[in-house]
């Protein structure tokens, strides 16, 4: 039993082509993208800007989108340069297919096991930056791509793309893009053996790390500088989009700063997203469930618990219709002001009697609510003596309070 | 006067499951605590049981209802003993709490049925020794047979207020009484 086939998806490729690219000549074909899970980090062949020395060859590899089962590339020819990683289709030399070193995040290695074609080395991959070379799809719902090494190789190309990926040869500008130049003097660090090795190691890789970050924060400085204002078109589409979530013009720190005004400003806001939602939901959420709705609808700008805890302290300050309320266990939600415990006790403890016994879970399903208020209902009812619990390795069960209603 | 036959039943709390949790509401704990005072003291009347090794109680029936699965735990059960203790039905016999006496009746209770054996037995007006009293071959049918000595004087003790019994000294020390 296999997965299902289309006919047609064996053997596409797409004819997506940017015209300012020089490719190989291939045999453009129809395809449909919904056959492809995507793997839009790979680009098609290009030559290299400079002499590339091959470092490792494994015949027999097949590329895999993420967790994909199936792919167009199943059987081709991989190759590992400083640079890139390159891959050949077998049965169709003019195919190839590139992924530059820079894109890869980490690398793991599988070996083969019995139920798998052949050893593994996963790449996880960075996003894919913007002016991205072309490649087979465009839009990839995976961060991964495997290589699966059918007559094997795995174990020496993993070690020598760690080792690439090390040296980050691409970082080079091209004066000093002359490969002999640049490997030799990048060498001594990622040598060496024994515990000061490793530790250098790990040097080197934070310092790499901090330097890629800093560099990351140069690059959008830049394109911050460069763009400027965001243009009105983006602007009124953002709008809408939030319009669409349920907010329509978020209050920001930027827009009211942190003081007081911020937080009764917010406290009005989330009295309008949260007031529906409570009374759908029966009066009462946990305030982590306020926080999730109230981020949600934001989308952007997302205010932390601190802001919310902050805000929701302004409630009653600004009249809202909703109030914050904390039980004894420190639990905190949020509720409709019309709400009153000492109904919700009476509730709870009458839906006690009706089952008879009842959980913190029984009383969450029946009331729609979630375990956590639940079980805050059933000790409020509790301390005001209309339930009495049942302690043991079965769990925390109520009952009503026979002891104050029995005459015996 | 034999002593009662106590048909013994246990109370609905005791097939009642949070019976055998402290409830922390107080005025529901009072309420349970007050229950099961009785119940201890009812069991123990019936089992005849004077001094009691807190392990032996918990184990048994009274503390543990299998058929509801479930027990009173030991700290729980030391609870109970304490209230007890509180209201005057319980007397540790060691500060680690592993034993007590169990006063289910009242030294004013205990005067009645001594003297009502007295008299049936044809003891007054003669003196009889506590041993007698408490392990003597006349007593074995009796509730009070192998109740513990404090209770014992104590009842005498009540019985010589007025005037039904007068305790004497058998070389100086309290050792028997004369019934009145």
């Amino acid at each position: 039993m296999g997965p299902r086939r289309h006919s047609s998806a064996v053997r596409l490729r797409p004819t997506v082509v940017h015209p300012s690219f020089s490719l190989w000549p291939c045999k453009p074909q129809q395809v449909r993208f919904e056959d492809y899970y995507g793997m839009n980090r790979l680009s098609w062949y290009t030559p290299a800007e400079s002499m590339e020395e091959i470092l490792r060859q494994a015949g027999n590899v097949g590329i895999y989108d993420g967790d994909a089962k199936q792919s167009a590339f199943e059987q081709g020819t991989l190759s590992l340069t400083l640079q890139r990683v390159i891959w050949a289709d077998s049965s169709d030399p003019d195919c190839r297919l590139i992924l530059h070193h820079s894109l890869i995040d980490k690398v793991e290695r599988h070996h083969k096991s019995m139920f798998s074609r052949g050893g593994k080395v996963i790449l996880h991959l960075k996003p894919t930056p913007p002016g991205h070379p072309p490649g087979p799809v465009a839009a990839s719902a995976a961060n991964s791509l495997r290589f699966i090494f059918k007559s094997g190789g795995e174990d020496d190309f993993y070690k020598l793309l760690l080792d690439a990926l090390s040296r980050q040869t691409w970082k080079r500008t091209s004066s000093s893009s002359s490969s002999a130049g640049s490997r030799t003097s990048h060498v001594p660090s990622t040598r060496g053996g024994g515990i000061s090795g490793i530790e250098k190691r790990l040097v080197d890789q934070h310092n790499k790390t901090h330097e890629n970050i800093s560099q990351a924060f140069e690059d959008m400085k830049r394109l911050r500088m460069k763009k400027g204002e965001s243009n009105d078109d983006e602007t009124t589409q953002f709008k809408s989009y939030l319009l669409s979530l349920g907010v329509s013009d978020p209050v920001t720190k930027t827009t009211f700063g942190t003081g007081a005004i911020y937080f009764e400003k917010l406290a009005q806001e989330i009295t309008d997203v949260l007031l529906k939602p409570l009374e759908e939901c029966g009066g009462t959420m946990t305030l982590p469930e306020a926080y999730c709705r109230i981020n949600r609808a934001r989308g952007v700008h997302l205010i932390s618990p601190e802001d919310l805890l902050n805000a929701c302290q302004k409630l009653d300050a600004i009249n809202s219709p909703i109030t914050m309320f904390v039980f004894d266990s420190g639990v905190n939600v949020v509720q409709l002001r019309s709400v009153r415990v000492d109904q919700t006790a009476d509730e709870t403890a009458q839906l006690v009697q009706q089952l008879g016994s009842a959980d913190a879970d029984k009383i969450a399903r029946h009331k729609l609510i979630s375990p956590v208020l639940a079980k805050e209902r059933l000790l409020a009812a509790e301390a005001v003596g209309k339930i009495c619990r049942d302690d043991s390795v079965e769990g925390l069960f109520f009952y009503p309070n026979l002891f104050l209603t029995q005459t015996n | 006067m034999t002593a009662d036959i106590m048909a013994f039943t246990f109370p609905w709390e005791y097939d009642f499951p949070p019976f055998f949790t402290i409830q922390p509401n107080a005025t529901t704990r009072e309420k349970q605590l007050e229950s099961w005072g009785q119940l201890v003291l009812h069991y123990c009347h019936a089992n005849n049981i004077f001094v009691a090794d807190v392990i032996a109680l918990s184990e048994s029936e009274l503390f543990n209802n299998k058929n509801i699965h479930r027990r009173l735990n030991h700290k729980d059960v030391l609870t109970v003993l304490d209230y007890l203790e509180s209201k005057k039905c319980v007397e540790w016999v060691d500060r680690q709490k592993k034993q007590c006496h169990i006063h289910w009746q009242t030294p004013e209770q205990w005067a009645e049925v001594i003297h009502g054996w007295a008299r049936s037995n044809g003891f007054i007006n003669s003196v009889v020794t506590f041993e007698d009293l408490i392990e003597g071959d006349d007593t074995v049918q009796e509730s009070f047979h192998g109740i513990n000595r404090l209770a014992l004087l104590k009842a005498l003790e009540v019985l010589q207020s007025n005037n039904r019994a007068a305790i004497v000294d058998i070389d100086g020390v309290q050792a028997g009484v004369k019934f009145l």
